[in-house]
């Protein structure tokens, strides 16, 4: 990608998307035919003191590196037609050279999503990218999480026929990757795996809905990959990545789900087999090896006011479904990791680091009691998980709180727990932690609103082992005041206080400006804690941050 | 390298043809024949929603949030009263979750422990999203008018505009403030 053509294009797309802030979409006709325009710019510029990459080996390399990244959204409707593009642009103004070893800080720009949507009576066909959950997300998960994050499309056939009784889809493509994330900002080429999927979901009574889908993934070296890819693509390389040749997973499973009994049970249940065939290249030839895995997962909820019950259970046997790597990605520096294909249930709060859900089985009850004659309730919830292979490992989490929703939209959410991740074995307690978390949503008066988040978490891990032993604390923090129509104030602290971060304070602020309802810019400024967190129900290992960021979002 | 010029070029120039349309009188064309993306999502209950049922004759509020989503749960109450009071005038209400697969078993306890009678539908293949809410942010709120057409976007929650947004619901109503 030539710098000067990726400065040109973020500059236009800046410029575009600054150029009018209308807030609605825009009306207008050609040729007699009425079509309607939506457009959402967002703009992300950092400027990082020092890049938070150790595959960066020379500490100057990764000093004052400047990036942008810019989302273009464009979906343009006429009648029965939706057109969507999407203008994904990366560009370093001092990308990190790393000498000697490969860099994946690269210039960029590509059209991310690109598709044709077209909706005729029950019919709905979309050619191009397009997302995709089968059930609960065990046979195949292929969603967008945000703007800036992590999104796997596929690009192909999506067609789908719906009635009031019955809903079939099958699809067909290539698998599309986010290629430059907001979170390593690296460049990642496709996997191009090929996507076989269909499922049926039908309600033959009122009340009861049934499911049942196949899903086939054929990856990097099965034949009809090859084959497809190569020629639609021209990515047909063939040689084993760490003497393995990923082939193909083949996923059959169905879903059972009675919606509203009565008004006050709901009850889920899904099952899912796998067949995953690899071929290992060893010195005695290739060995092939099949996997068979087994998916259970199943819900029931009940609605006896003032009490709310969730019990979920889940059986994970070698449920893992992944992309292959591309050859690129393999050989690069820092990106060693293929995608999942899926996202089973963990029954864990959103924001938990889950060591283990693939070799799994356990439960999570949940119980909330709202006080009568309230917006008030006290909840409780327990988990317990088996971990295999290794028998005997365990973990057990226990928390609960108090949770206020007010008519006038104040809230208040306080709960508090206990997890305990044990490997009785090895003499281990891998993890002891007491968390506390707290949100205050306030409405101040005079047309001034403020937000307090506060989580905290006593850490120890590794009891039993002396020489691995470790007792640290974490915690994220921060005040939102925001004085209505335009302006927002955000201070952030965070705080890591183990052996391998030297500052452990992570201090911060944001300024946040809305020139329209749906349009700002956002300024942080400040150090920013690496780690796990969540962003749109998903969550991910950030490095650390320390410099500017610049975010907008202009829709038109 | 050429062809991402290209596309690019022709994103850029569509866009800026379509906002000088904006600024020269594009026509507003007939009331009720929306160019909308229709879809049809199953309810929590197990009920039918149809877009398609309500355009060109409902104010249609789209509202998309998720269980992980504070200031989504504190703008709720404020739908629940909109709902309470303009249902029967012709505001449609659907609450679009978010969720994914990891936290859509806590959509319906949610809504049930608050009591909350609009419409809520999982968005989980983000088929919504992709056609009204592309960047996929949470609290996002899309007003459609009678008219068919997008009237107002409005990206997070302030309280404090709770009653702008009354305001806006009676004016896309016919409804003396």
């Amino acid at each position: 990608m030539n710098r000067r053509a990726a400065l040109a294009a973020a500059g236009a797309a800046l410029l575009v998307g600054l150029g009018s802030g209308a807030g609605a979409s825009i009306p207008f006709e050609v040729g007699g035919v009425q079509l309607t325009l939506d457009v959402t710019e967002s703009l992300f510029a950092d400027f990082h003191l020092k890049l938070d990459d150790p595959q960066i080996r020379d500490d100057a390399d990764k000093e004052n590196v400047f990036d942008l990244r810019n989302r273009l959204n464009v979906r343009l409707r006429a009648d029965k037609l939706t057109l969507g593009v999407r203008l994904d642009i990366a560009w370093f103004a001092n990308p990190p050279t790393n000498p000697g070893q490969a860099t994946q800080y690269q210039d960029d720009v590509r059209p991310e999503e690109l598709f044709l949507t077209g909706r005729f009576g029950d019919f709905t066909v979309t050619l191009g990218d397009d997302y995709l959950t089968f059930g609960r997300g065990m046979a195949l998960s292929l969603r967008k999480i945000d703007e800036l994050g992590f999104a796997t499309a596929l690009r192909g056939l999506h067609l789908q026929w719906r009635t009031p009784r019955l809903r079939a889809r099958v699809v067909a493509g290539l698998t599309n990757t986010l290629n430059v994330d907001g979170v390593e900002e690296k460049l990642v080429p496709d996997p191009n795996d090929v996507v076989f999927g269909a499922r049926v979901e039908a309600t033959p009574l009122d009340g009861l809905k049934l499911g049942a889908h196949v899903v086939d993934i054929e990856r990097r070296h099965s034949g009809i990959r090859t084959a497809l890819a190569g020629a639609l693509g021209g990515d047909d390389d063939d040689a084993p990545m760490n003497n393995t040749r990923y082939v193909r997973t083949l996923v059959g499973g169905g879903n059972v789900e009675l919606p509203s009994i009565g008004d006050v049970l709901s009850v889920y249940a899904e099952a899912n087999a796998l067949r995953d065939e690899d071929t290992r290249e060893t010195a005695s030839g290739r060995k092939d090896t099949v996997v068979n895995g087994l998916a259970v997962y199943g819900q029931v909820q009940a609605f006896l006011a003032p009490v709310t019950v969730l019990a979920e259970f889940k059986h994970y046997d070698h449920w893992v479904i992944g992309s292959t790597l591309h050859p690129d990605t393999a050989q690069a520096q820092g990106i060693t990791k293929t995608f999942s294909y899926i996202v089973p249930p963990t029954l864990e709060r959103i924001d938990q680091r889950v060591a283990n859900n693939t070799d799994v089985t356990g439960g999570h009850l949940r119980v909330d009691y709202t006080v009568p004659g309230t917006t008030d309730s006290l909840f409780l919830s327990g988990a317990y998980f088996a971990d295999a292979p290794v028998a005997g490992d365990h973990t057990t989490h226990v928390y609960g709180g108090f949770e206020h929703t007010g008519s006038g939209s104040d809230r208040l959410l306080l709960q508090a727990g206990y997890r305990r991740e044990a490997a009785p074995d090895e003499g281990l307690v891998r993890l002891r932690m007491i968390h506390l978390d707290l949100d205050v949503f306030a409405v101040l008066g005079r047309g001034v609103d403020a937000q307090l988040h506060w989580s905290h978490e006593f850490r120890d891990k590794n009891i039993g082992a002396p020489s691995l032993q470790e007792t640290y604390l974490e915690g994220t923090s921060y005040v939102s005041i925001n004085l209505p129509p335009d302006w927002s104030f955000t201070a952030q602290l965070e705080y890591l206080t183990d052996a391998s971060t030297d500052s452990p304070v992570f201090p911060g602020a944001f300024i946040q400006y809305r020139f329209t309802r749906d349009s700002f810019v956002r300024l942080f400024a400040g150090r920013s804690k690496g780690g796990l967190k969540c962003s749109g129900g998903v969550c991910r290992v950030f490095p650390n941050f320390e410099g500017v960021r610049l975010e907008s979002t202009v829709r038109f | 390298m050429r062809r991402a010029l290209t596309i690019l070029t022709a994103v850029a120039v569509a866009v800026a043809v379509a906002a000088c349309g904006t600024t020269s009188g594009a026509t507003g064309g007939e009331p009720g024949a929306s160019t909308l993306p229709r879809f049809t999502a199953t309810t929590l209950d197990g009920g039918t929603f149809a877009l398609g049922d309500h355009l060109g004759k409902d104010v249609v509020m789209l509202s998309f949030w998720a269980t992980y989503c504070e200031p989504c749960k504190a703008e709720m109450p404020v739908l629940e009263q909109l709902h309470a009071k303009y249902a029967a005038q012709g505001l449609q209400i659907l609450s679009v979750s978010l969720d994914g697969a990891d936290t859509v078993s806590g959509v319906r306890p949610h809504i049930k422990k608050n009591g909350y009678t609009f419409d809520v539908v999982v968005d989980d293949d983000g088929t919504i999203a992709q056609a009204y809410n592309p960047a996929g942010v949470a609290p996002f709120m899309v007003l459609i008018g009678k008219d068919g057409r997008i009237a107002k976007r409005i990206e997070g929650f302030q309280a404090s505009e709770a009653a702008s947004l009354e305001r806006e619901v009676q004016a896309l109503l016919g409804l003396p403030e």
